[in-house]
């Protein structure tokens, strides 16, 4: 999996929508949508900056680390 | 976005090539016919020049086919999409396949020209398929920046 974003999580809890989060970061609908589904391929600092001031989070709240899983598990 | 006078030039140029290039292909074995009184590789091998430069002609419309559709990418100013990589292959291709045929008409009447021909269409060939790796990054580069938030 890698790298996800919680950012629908983080969302529900302080219950905001993606039009307010994107009024407030200053992000289209369209880029906020690819970052909620984990389309993204990178997040600059500048709207990790913006998305953790906006939602009144840490990064770390935002960013998760999930391992992928084993090759044996699979099969 | 108004094309430039440039990019106008160059969409009439490539529609002219595309669509004479179909007329030229059509009429090749009348072109022979009238030209055969002063070739006479011509006269002696009537059916296979036919063949060989109606073939030819046939991918020499094709590779102005593609330039077309590459042509509305350009214009859409959005040039770096997976379609033109594979239409630069494309025209690689033909360009390789021009060559062949070029080679097999060796057998009938050797000139000069031939050669340089070849090589001409061996070299756009090689140019075509490097450009086409040069598109793919270029591609992938374009994803990237379109997915970094």
């Amino acid at each position: 999996m890698g790298i996800v974003i919680n950012l629908d999580v983080i969302m529900a809890r302080r219950k905001m929508s993606l039009t307010e989060l994107a009024a407030e970061v200053d992000l289209t609908l369209a880029n906020l949508s690819i970052l909620k589904n984990n389309k993204a391929k990178a997040i600059r600092f500048t709207t990790l900056d913006a998305l953790c001031r906006a939602l009144d989070c840490q990064p770390g709240d935002l960013l998760e680390y999930v391992p992928d899983e084993p090759l044996e598990s699979q099969s | 976005m108004q094309p430039t006078r440039l990019a106008r030039l160059t969409g009439l140029f490539v529609n002219f090539g595309f669509y004479s290039g179909i007329l030229i292909c059509l009429l090749v074995p009348f072109i022979i016919k009238a030209a055969s009184p002063g070739y006479e590789a011509f006269r002696t091998y009537y059916w296979p020049m036919v063949f060989i430069f109606m073939l030819s002609g046939i991918f020499g419309v094709l590779i102005f086919y593609e330039l077309k559709k590459m042509f509305h990418t350009i214009a859409a100013r959005d040039p770096f999409v997976g379609s033109n990589v594979i239409s630069l292959r494309r025209m690689g291709c033909y360009s390789f396949f021009i060559c062949v045929i070029m080679a097999f008409r060796l057998f009938f009447n050797i000139t000069p020209t031939m050669f340089v021909l070849i090589l001409v269409f061996f070299i756009a060939g090689l140019f075509s398929l490097v450009l086409s790796q040069v598109f793919h990054q270029a591609v992938l580069y374009k994803q990237e920046n379109d997915l970094t938030i």
